[in-house]
């Protein structure tokens, strides 16, 4: 509890000093400011790297730091926006044009585009939604230049793993399907892992692949709002549920570290080191799964491991209000061996 | 009599030697309390709760409460240096005859994670101007000492969805509002009305959402706290306003992809090129264009050239026509009337919502995975020209049945 407790002083009232710890000092920014792409590098002052005009959005780095995508706007006669990488210094690498149209061809698909994420160096996933449950991925391979994939998701988002090989996703529930005739289906690579008319159950989450990205899960809920886990490996021919060790509280954030999947709730600290005026004290209370049995086993808060997910994410905020953004969808930073390798080289207007 | 009770209690011995009487004012409480026992003593005059407080624990951090004529208010607590956020409560009070009151305070939802309840019960001072007493948190686990100080005084109305007015007294002081964002990023900012400044009493403040273009972006909550100084003291009275971001979806419609079986336009989806027509698909008689009937399956539904709405069902594959198009919660859509919420920002079902430069008693019947956080996507119905061009405006927003996360337009 004592830990908890410093734990969030630390965290908060010296958030600058922990941000700058968590990262190291070859930290690269890349932002849109007045339609033109800029980048900073370490103490460098930003400099503009492009210069046509065209309204921008979505910078994300590429994994090695090296090159940069966005998205740029189009002739909506012609394509939904076009898709650029470029190097640091602005040179053009490649340039797609996303849902091209031919003359007299209706548009059909994702509305806008909604997040880049690099699956490899390679590939890039372009997202968007179709509607408010379903949303359109193509898969770009920005050195052939062609659209390799396409499929769509009607779930929470589909999930890539960390190589980029493989993506899972749910499908079988557009939008307008009314409740009783829904048949969510969950699938990996294609492969129909778990779900169907038969099993009721609602995915309420983004799947999350493992750090080593052999294994990933996914949070669903039944029709009583009861949750559980749906969980699998790259190898397994369908997925398993399984019931989580608590009744009554969504769990998330649940996460992996390394091949292992743990749950964490809040439960009250019954001796709160220093009582004060309306501030709740808890203490975390983890769980990890035990691969293979179904069965979870609490752990000591003490030896839980880090969720660095959720660390990166907490420093990727704080570098968002360190630079006074409001819209974090025109921002991206990049850092070798820091604490941000931890997340998907992604940028998204919601996130 | 006094003089008797003074004379034997504290006699004082001039320089002439008589004796004197110093009438202290707590001698005169500590005769009411000796006359009429305690607790459940009358002060010497009536003290009254509504107004501007500051509090202080023994923990040293505090903060400002506002109570209002019907004993209800708000509470801020001051924990931004701690938590790097405060924590914001709703206060009921109750009072305890005349000598002083209880307190229940409830925690603003997305307040802070480590933001909870508690329960104060106060002892007004001798001069009305304080209170003193203890509190106990919801959790059974934290307790201590708390005391209250009266401040200045500010009341805020809504003129508006984007307007506010602040009226506060005495006279002569400074108005301001910082804001803090709870939720998200793109929040309202807040500026001074045409012809107001910070010395403008009462005070018009406008909310104004930030721009927006391209793609559609979550906008968030925050809290604004009006602010009113004068001679150093300062009263305050914080607020919540969201923003949403807008997006804008409809259902296929049939004339939108020609006229079956020559006519009939092209779309490509997956990689596969759609054109030419199909007959009787998926149950569904008639002949259409193969374009439509793919957007039919790819929503969920469409309407065709007759007026009718049809569904797809993906149990059995069947496209069958239905009466009415209806969203997550069961209800028919309305076009340009139903929006698609994140149920973990408004839960309840029949919610009306009102989003500054789109629309008011917006229905929210609707919701999907796609939508996440302060967003809204806004059903106007049938094909491509009811969202064409559509700008996905950031508003400022406010919730007819107030949410915990998404408050109504009355001030808090």
């Amino acid at each position: 509890m004592i830990r908890t407790f410093t734990f969030v002083l630390a965290c908060c009232a010296l958030c600058a000093v922990k941000v700058q710890a968590d990262i190291s000092t070859d930290i690269r920014t890349v932002m849109v400011r007045n339609n033109e792409i800029y980048i900073e590098s370490g103490s460098s002052p930003a400099k503009r790297i492009t210069n046509d005009g065209l309204r921008k959005s979505l910078p994300v780095w590429s994994k090695d730091g090296e090159r940069i995508a966005f998205v740029e706007q189009a002739d909506q006669h012609v394509a939904l926006v076009t898709l650029v990488v470029v190097d640091q210094l602005g040179h053009v690498l490649s340039e797609l044009p996303v849902k091209p149209t031919s003359p007299g061809e209706v548009a059909s698909g994702m509305r806008y585009v909604e997040a880049l994420e690099w699956l490899s160096e390679s590939r890039i996933a372009v997202s968007g939604s179709v509607n408010p449950s379903t949303t359109e991925y193509n898969i770009f391979d920005v050195v052939s230049r062609k659209s390799v994939k396409e499929f769509f998701d009607d779930g929470h988002g589909a999930a890539f793993s960390p190589d980029g090989r493989n993506y899972v996703y749910v499908s079988g529930s557009p939008h307008f399907t009314p409740a009783n005739d829904r048949a969510a289906t969950l699938f990996l690579d294609d492969k129909p892992m778990f779900g169907g008319s038969s099993t009721q159950v609602d995915f309420v989450a983004r799947p999350r692949w493992s750090h080593d990205g052999k294994s990933f899960a996914v949070l669903t809920s039944d029709q009583s709002g009861k949750y559980s886990i749906i969980s699998a490996t790259t190898q397994s021919t369908a997925a398993s549920i399984t019931s989580l060790p608590f009744t009554g509280e969504n769990p998330d954030p649940y996460f992996w570290s390394n091949e292992d999947l743990y749950l964490t709730r809040k439960v009250i600290d019954e001796h709160p080191a220093k009582p004060m005026l309306g501030l709740r004290q808890n203490r975390p209370e983890t769980w990890r799964l035990l691969n293979g049995t179904g069965s979870w086993e609490q752990i000591d808060a003490a030896q839980a491991p880090e969720d660095l997910d959720a660390k990166a994410r907490n420093v990727k905020s704080q570098l968002n209000k360190m630079h006074l953004v409001a819209d974090g969808k025109n921002y991206d930073y990049w850092c070798d061996k820091c604490v941000l390798t931890e997340l998907p080289r992604r940028s998204s207007t919601s996130e | 009599m006094l003089k008797g009770i003074c004379w034997k209690c504290c006699p004082k011995t001039s320089r002439s030697g008589k004796r004197q009487f110093i009438v202290r004012r707590l001698d005169v409480v500590a005769f009411v309390a000796l006359v009429l026992g305690s607790p459940g003593i009358a002060l010497a005059q009536t003290c009254t709760v509504p107004g501007q407080w500051q509090d202080a624990t023994t923990s040293e951090f505090g903060g400002q409460i506002t109570v209002n004529p019907d004993l209800t208010g708000t509470m801020q607590l001051d924990y931004a240096s701690l938590l790097g956020y405060n924590c914001y409560n709703t206060v009921s009070i109750t009072l305890i005859g005349t000598i002083g009151f209880q307190v229940v305070m409830t925690p603003i939802a997305n307040s802070g994670a480590y933001c909870g309840g508690a329960t104060e019960s106060l002892t007004f001072g001798p001069l009305c101007d304080t209170a003193s007493g203890t509190y106990t948190n919801d959790d059974g686990e934290g307790s201590g000492s708390d005391t209250w100080t009266l401040q200045a005084q500010i009341t805020l109305s809504r003129t508006s969805l984007t307007e506010v007015q602040a009226t506060a007294a005495p006279t002569s002081g400074t108005f301001s509002y910082p804001t803090s964002p709870i939720s998200g990023s793109n929040v309202a900012t807040v500026s001074f009305a045409g012809g107001n400044s910070n010395t403008t009493n009462p005070n018009n403040t406008d909310l104004q959402a930030p721009a927006s273009g391209g793609a559609p972006t979550p906008g968030g909550l925050e809290m604004i706290t009006a602010q009113y100084t004068n001679n150093g003291a300062t009263a305050t009275d914080p607020f919540q306003v969201p923003t949403f971001g807008m997006s804008c979806y409809m259902i296929a419609l049939e004339s939108d992809y020609g006229t079956p079986p020559n006519s009939c336009s092209t779309t490509t989806l997956n990689g596969v090129n759609y054109s030419g027509s199909v007959t009787n698909p998926d149950g569904l008689s008639g002949t259409y264009c193969a374009a439509f009937i793919v957007n039919v399956q790819l929503q969920g539904a469409g309407q065709l050239k007759s007026g009718s709405y049809v569904q797809y069902q993906t149990g059995s594959g069947n496209i069958v026509t239905v009466s009415s198009i209806k969203g997550h919660d069961g209800t028919a859509l309305i076009p340009g009337g139903s929006v698609a919420r994140d149920l973990s920002i408004i839960p309840s079902t029949g919610v009306l919502v009102d989003v500054d430069q789109v629309g008011t008693g917006l229905l929210a019947n609707d919701t999907g995975g796609a939508i996440v956080g302060y967003r809204l996507d806004l059903f106007n119905g049938s094909g491509k020209a009811a969202c064409a061009g559509y700008s996905n405006p950031i508003g400022v927003s406010a919730c007819e049945t107030p949410q915990a996360a998404c408050p109504g337009s009355a001030l808090q």
